[in-house]
């Protein structure tokens, strides 16, 4: 997932791009702040994480009685940075840019970021079935952290191999 | 600047003289004010501001002015002490770097400043700096960790500075403005013992003993500020004037009557104005809005990015577009992108409630 990220995480103003899965546990970090584990906020990427998900999970409640469903794009333009969320099938990509940032220039890398990361799972998907028996699991539609470990990148070493959150479809 | 440039400004700057003593008027003092900024006079700037705003009080041009030519003299003085410590660093450099960053709002940069000085001296002074940068930090953004940071940097202040007032009157500042008024009570103790008889922590500690039965625990408190995004003292909205139905309703409408614009949503409080949807589709949506800023405004503080601003929301029902303000907010439900003139009228729109404020006008309903 690395390379999914790394092309939103050199744009100017971005300090951080993370893909978190939707119970928000981060599953990769880039930017300048993810060596210190900072966000360039105050706050750790698993506790940013964790607390934008939960946001988005608010969100969606408080629009559900409008009968709308959950918002796919958030912006939060505040004070001293700007938060953008996508969320995708399983996942939700999120960028926190510094201030003056504007969030429609993130727009197209955004979405260029989830569809490369749609191309690598639908590959994955395609990939022969090998002797190894643990290849022939039904892979999760995020990989696991660990096989992705690089400087400058964060991960949980608990990602559950199996996880069926993003399965890969458009 | 060459000598050239120095003659025509030196002859610029006499002439300007003589125009201003002969027509002492705004414009004449704002010509004469940038001659001296252009030579990098910032002193004389600032003196000439403020021998105008005797003249012309509140001048915004002038404010303006002086507010500029302090910001670059704070600049200048910042960069030159940056070169000073790291040639030779010294408690006192460190000391007016940090009272300089404080009062230029740059908080971070202040904690910073406090750690290089504490890890070069282990001055406590430097300690009571960090606390003093992260307590503004709280306050400005109302986060429960601050907060609780804040309190943490004060104690450890108050171990190495223990006969400091300071210390303490900022540990009772805080107290203070999220309402733990045992906690305030306690330091007040302290402060009396430092300064036995001093009338303004007696009077103080009258006023704290009548609130401190009902008192929150600290954390308690700071759960209600991060909560309401408001300090105990802050002022408290529902009192406030209103802008009145007749402002605020013209322009929902006007709002409204835009092409791809479902809904115009204008809440305030417990009141709201919609435009668009009818009935019990407006509350729910002007009820669905309200949640919206109450959650994103509590995320933002989380987040650690300060006081939301702007809130987008996008999906398969359209876009909603919020402008939270602190007294009120304004929304538009629309099915296309919105245009700056839209945020613009947005932002005019939320506004209008902190501008009303000191105007009574009936509230809007």
């Amino acid at each position: 997932m690395i390379e999914v990220l790394d092309p939103l995480s050199k744009i100017a103003g971005v300090r951080l791009a993370l893909l978190v899965a939707p119970d928000g546990v981060p599953v990769c970090v880039r930017g300048k702040h993810a060596q210190e584990n900072q966000a360039g906020t105050g706050e750790d990427t698993d506790s940013l994480s964790a607390l934008a998900t939960g946001w988005l999970s608010d969100l969606s409640r408080s629009v559900a009685p409008l009968s709308w469903n959950p918002p796919q794009r958030v912006v939060l333009r505040a004070a001293r940075g700007t938060l953008v969320m996508l969320a995708v099938p399983g996942a939700v990509l999120l960028a926190i840019c510094d201030r003056g940032v504007s969030a429609d220039e993130l727009r197209l890398p955004m979405e260029g970021a989830v569809a490369r990361m749609q191309r690598i799972l639908r590959g994955m998907g395609e990939r022969p079935t090998s002797p190894d028996p643990d290849a022939t699991l039904p892979g999760g539609a995020l990989p696991s952290r660990a096989s992705h470990q690089e400087a400058g990148s964060e991960s949980t070493d608990n990602w559950p191999a199996q996880s069926p959150a993003v399965t890969g479809q458009d | 600047m060459s000598f050239v440039e120095k003659l025509f400004s030196t002859v610029r700057l006499r002439d300007r003289r003589s125009k201003l003593s002969d027509n002492p008027t705004i414009q004449n003092y704002v010509a004469l004010a940038r001659e001296h900024a252009q030579r990098g006079e910032m002193q004389e700037v600032q003196r000439l501001c403020s021998e105008a705003l005797e003249l012309y009080p509140q001048n915004p041009e002038l404010t303006r002015l002086a507010e500029r030519a302090r910001e670059l003299e704070r600049e200048d003085r910042t960069r030159e002490l940056y070169r000073q410590l790291r040639e030779s660093p010294r408690p006192a450099l460190y000391r007016e770097l940090g009272e300089i960053l404080l009062e230029s709002g740059r908080v971070a940069r202040a904690e910073e400043c406090a750690s290089d000085w504490y890890s070069h001296t282990g001055d406590g002074q430097a300690l009571f700096l960090r606390a003093q940068a992260r307590t503004r930090r709280f306050f400005a953004d109302k986060r429960r960790d601050d907060g609780r940071l804040a309190l943490e940097f004060i104690e450890a202040a108050a171990k190495s500075l223990s006969t400091d007032v300071r210390v303490f009157e900022l540990e009772l500042e805080v107290y203070e403005r999220i309402g733990a008024w045992r906690d305030a009570q306690r330091v007040l103790t302290r402060l009396l013992e430092l300064e036995p008889g001093e009338p303004r922590h007696e009077t103080r500690y009258r006023a704290v003993a009548t609130r401190a039965d009902r008192a929150p625990s600290v954390d308690q408190a700071l759960r209600q500020v991060e909560k309401f995004g408001a300090l105990f003292d802050d002022e408290p909205h529902a009192p406030l004037s209103a802008p009145s139905n007749g402002t605020i309703r013209p322009r929902l409408q006007a709002l409204q009557a835009e092409e791809g614009v479902q809904a115009a949503i204008y809440v305030r409080g417990a009141t709201a104005l919609v435009q668009g949807p009818k009935g019990a589709t407006a509350e729910r949506h002007a009820r669905s809005m309200r949640e919206v800023v109450q959650k994103s405004a509590a995320a933002a503080r989380k987040l650690g990015l300060g006081q939301a601003n702007e809130i987008q929301l996008e999906g398969d029902f359209g876009r909603l577009l919020v402008m939270p303000s602190e007294h009120a907010s304004a929304g538009l439900w629309l099915h296309r992108e919105p245009d700056e003139r839209q945020r613009r009228a947005l932002v005019e729109l939320a506004g209008l409630a902190a501008e009303k404020d000191g105007n009574a006008e009936e509230p809007a309903s």
